[in-house]
């Protein structure tokens, strides 16, 4: 409104510059006579007068403009898309999982409600959309949710140009670490399509994709895949080489493996010791097997460093290390126990024992790892027994680590740094036995101390693997209440909160 | 009823009682649990021997706890509320006992007390009136005087202002009890002379005050209404009990949203509300201090069965609570349909009280378009009113709307609109 600009204009100067009368003048005729109705005793009234007028009509007139939208840019959606929402109970739940930021269980959550093929209520979507934002395997999985609704509201947000590609485009075009985190949900949820896009792209990877993307993708899972991986053999990169011989050296059916296996079997040799064969097996470590193609081929060392080992003792402990430990079960016709009670009694073998530790661990044999845990859970445990266990325990059986966890001995193999690490790698559903004595240790070790602000991520993981059932056992492992132990009580608490509400998680879209 | 976690964080007195209050929300906290229709109670562990007791006035929505803590709500009464919304089947008594009856029976006797207030003296009131009058007479004349100086020498003059030329004359306002007058002059002092537009805000805020003098000069002229509102810009409060003294204005009064604004040790909050019979709107002002308990009987997303007291006013918008009777989830809100509807009855009410800056709105039926970096609200016609909103708020608006038509409310300030709230799905989201 120009007329309130010569008002401004005339207020600046004031009216010893700038009478008002020039003011009006300049207004439309209507305002002028309104104003000369009014009576005024000098130009500061006259101007006060003017202004106050003019302040109402300004105010009182003002519009809101019309403006032109280029409406093609402007999707108009939801009339096509049902409203198939999931259940209230369903919808206040999630709400409940995000405002506690308990986001490891929205995988839960979205898995059911893609099952139930509901569509995310829209007050949700943008916190979703946000999350989803940097973790690709929450995008892929809210890809299948999100809606005609979720898909428009992304198109208008750059942060949100993820929910606009396909996972070809994601493989093609994404960052090096949206490209891994997708890699990483294939492999969980459609594995053949991983192995599709990597040997799509294997050639334009560098070498420390390449290597990271072979180590996720892990031991071959069909033959084809078997095939795939020794072509890796001749990858340029020898960190890739050497990565793909360790996964070969896991199957049993690879070419690698068989040669490896036959020209190595006469590495050890058995003699059934005691009255008539009855009793302990004799077992000795035959030195003079020519190693060297296995070394060289493998890298490993061909001198030893160690005053205990000579050269070809070395060279043998190497190769004892990555030999499946089955192949000696076949080769010697002995129980795992057999074979390993030598190495732990027969002083002249318990340098190798650290080997048979290096491969159960690698080859994750269950049954191996349980012989080796039963002579740890025996009276005359040698302390190199208990020194070389950690890496073994991976692979053993929940019912043996139970064992392991309520025996006295667990103190002497597992302290604060190593239990979550251990919990966490063991991926299966935990049994209520199981998670009970898991936690056992964990309050023997962790009450006093508290859970350190690394070790809480992995330590809230665990409640993925716990059952309903230990809900009800939650008072056994708090401290008594005249203890403080508060970082100890937080946790706990926070851990059985994730387990309650995982377990409210499929009944809650029953409605 | 039941409340959302949302209704109930926004009981919270700060951002560390919301914390403290979700981690009371666990059941293995609480020995004791239990609720009826009009009211919870718990006994929750602290750190003395003893627990706790809370309790809940569903009906009229008070707190009680044993704890020493001086916030209101206290986290234990978060705590339980949100333990209610969480996991209602852990709540197994039925029956109040006495601590809590007890309580209830006190509450009520006070509301009773509330609806039949004192009666006022008149004689001495109108002695004070008179009093208080001569001297905003002289107050009033020195100003007259000193604006005819401000627009005499102009207000390129302004920025050369010290603090003393504001506050001396502030000062003196104050004095002749017109506190209100010493706030425009502050107002005048606190402009960002360096910004763009200072020479509208500058002028505006000249002319209101010349409005309020002039109003007073001719007192007996004007209509009741504008008298009030003269009285309010003079910073002359109307009293409490005088409003109690009415008989108020009874309607189902949806709760559309709250402010919330801190300055120095002063928090205000601002209720918005609208009549769903009446139409009416209506502005309840809360001041705390810290320390001070909070009144939470306003929750936004619920309607009230309530009596609502107004401030005297040309357009009367403040108004105190006298009664509350029912507590429900918010239906619908009604509002305009297009822009040019509220164009209209929004000069209508600048044309009552110059002052007026803020006005709450539905409106129904507007489209959120995301162009160029700003949010407007478009209606059936194409006129577009600018949003101001965070970026949260934003998104969860046009996701809830998706290209459709839906029903917002806010208030306009400055031809801006601040939401708050959204009506989707059958429910109000606030933002």
């Amino acid at each position: 409104m120009n007329s309130i600009d010569e008002i401004l204009k005339a207020a600046l100067l004031g009216t010893d510059k700038t009478p008002p009368q020039s003011v009006i003048a300049s207004l439309p005729q209507a305002v002028q006579q309104e104003l000369a109705q009014l009576a005024t005793e000098d130009d500061e009234t006259s101007f006060l007068q003017l202004s106050a007028f003019m302040l109402s009509y300004y105010r009182a007139g003002q519009e809101f403009p019309i403006v032109d939208i280029d409406t093609a840019n402007q999707k108009n959606t939801g009339e096509s898309e049902n409203e198939n929402f999931p259940p209230t109970t369903a919808n206040r739940l999630l709400g409940v999982l995000i405002s506690e930021n308990r986001y490891s269980l929205l995988p839960v959550w979205l898995t059911h409600c893609t099952e139930r093929s509901y569509k995310i209520a829209p007050q949700y979507l943008p916190q979703l959309l946000k999350l989803g934002e940097e973790d690709i395997a929450l995008q892929q999985q809210l890809t299948e949710v999100i809606g005609e609704r979720g898909h428009w509201l992304a198109s208008l947000n750059d942060d949100w140009q993820v929910f606009q590609q396909t996972t070809q485009e994601i493989w093609e075009t994404g960052a090096s670490r949206q490209r891994k985190q997708l890699f990483q949900y294939l492999l969980q949820h459609g594995r053949s399509k991983a192995t599709e896009l990597l040997q799509s792209t294997w050639k334009e990877e560098n070498a420390t994709d390449r290597f990271d993307f072979l180590s996720a993708w892990g031991n071959p899972q069909s033959a084809e895949e078997l095939a795939l991986l020794e072509t890796m053999l001749q990858d340029k990169s020898k960190k890739v080489t050497a990565l793909a011989q360790q996964l070969l050296l896991r199957q049993p059916e690879s070419t690698l493996t068989q040669q490896f296996h036959q020209q190595c079997s006469q590495l050890l040799t058995s003699k059934e010791g005691g009255m008539l064969g009855i009793g302990s097996a004799k077992i000795e470590v035959n030195t003079n097997v020519d190693l060297g193609v296995w070394i060289k081929e493998f890298g490993l060392e061909s001198e030893s460093l160690d005053k205990n080992f000579s050269d070809q003792e070395y060279q043998a402990f190497q190769v004892l290390s990555l030999i499946q430990p089955k192949v000696w079960e076949e080769q010697l016709s002995l129980s795992p126990e057999k074979i390993l009670k030598p190495f732990i009694t027969d002083k002249s073998l318990q340098k190798y024992l650290p080997a048979w530790a290096a491969t159960i661990a690698f080859h994750r044999n269950s049954s191996w790892a349980d012989a080796w845990l039963d002579f740890v859970l025996a009276s005359n445990a040698t302390k190199a027994l208990l020194e070389n266990t950690p890496s073994v325990l991976p692979g053993a059986s929940p019912e043996t680590l139970t064992r392991l966890f309520n025996h006295k001995r667990a103190d002497a193999i597992l302290s604060a740094n190593n239990i979550i690490p251990l919990l966490d790698e063991l991926h299966y559903p935990w049994s209520l036995e199981f998670s009970k004595a898991a936690l056992k240790l964990l309050y023997h070790n962790f009450a006093q101390r508290g859970v350190y602000h690394y070790e809480t991520e992995a330590f809230m993981r665990l409640a993925e693997r716990m059952p309903t059932e230990i809900l009800a056992q939650q008072e056994e492992f708090l401290p008594p209440k005249n203890e403080k132990r508060d970082t100890w009580r937080t946790m706990l608490r926070d851990l059985f909160r994730t387990i309650e509400l995982k377990t409210k998680i499929p009944s809650s879209f029953d409605e | 009823m039941h409340w959302t976690e949302e209704q109930i964080l926004e009981l919270a007195p700060d951002t560390a009682s919301v914390k403290a209050g979700k981690k009371q929300a666990n059941p293995s906290k609480w020995p004791r649990l239990g609720a009826s229709d009009t009211s919870l109670w718990g006994e929750v562990q602290g750190s003395g021997s003893a627990p706790y007791q809370v309790r809940i006035d569903l009906r009229q929505i008070g707190y009680k706890c044993s704890c020493p803590s001086r916030k209101f709500p206290c986290k234990h009464a978060i705590g339980l509320l949100l333990l209610r919304a969480r996991s209602a089947d852990t709540f197994t008594e039925t029956t109040p006992p006495d601590w809590v009856a007890d309580w209830l029976n006190q509450r009520e006797k006070r509301e009773e007390r509330k609806a039949n207030p004192k009666p006022v003296d008149k004689k001495a009131r109108q002695k004070r009136v008179a009093s208080r009058m001569k001297k905003i007479e002289g107050g009033v004349e020195e100003l007259q005087l000193w604006l005819k100086d401000l627009v005499r020498d102009g207000l390129a003059t302004l920025p050369t202002r010290d603090r003393a030329f504001w506050g001396n004359t502030a000062a003196r306002m104050v004095d002749a009890q017109a506190p209100g007058l010493a706030n425009f002059i502050r107002r005048m002092g606190d402009i960002n002379y360096h910004a763009a537009g200072w020479e509208y805000t500058a002028w505006e805020t000249l002319t209101q005050m010349y409005l309020v003098t002039e109003g007073f000069e001719h007192w007996d002229s004007l209509d009741a209404g504008v008298q009030e509102d003269v009285k309010t810009a003079l910073g002359w409060p109307y009293s409490k009990d005088e409003l109690n003294q009415q008989t108020g204005i009874e309607d189902t009064w949806q709760v559309l949203g709250k402010q919330e604004f801190q300055e120095e040790r002063l928090t205000t909050i601002r209720y918005w509300l609208k009549g769903k019979t009446t139409q009416r709107y209506a502005l309840i002002l809360q001041f705390i201090t810290p320390g001070q308990p909070r009144d939470t009987s306003l929750l936004p997303a619920t309607q009230l069965e309530a009596t609502l007291a107004f401030y005297p006013s040309n357009y009367p918008l403040r108004a105190i609570v006298k009664e509350i009777r029912q507590i429900q989830p918010m239906s619908q809100p009604e509002g305009y349909t297009t822009l040019s509807e509220f164009e209209a009855d929004y000069a209508q009410v600048v044309s009552f009280d110059i002052q007026t800056n803020q006005l709450p709105v539905v409106l129904s039926s507007v489209i959120p378009r995301w162009m160029s970096e700003k949010l407007l609200l478009m209606d059936s016609a194409g006129k577009a009113v600018k949003v101001q909103i965070a970026e949260e708020g934003r998104w969860k608006m046009l996701a809830l709307s998706s290209g459709q038509p839906i029903t917002v409310t806010g208030i306009i300030e400055n031809r801006v609109l601040h939401p708050l709230g959204v009506w989707a799905f059958s429910e109000y989201h606030l933002l």
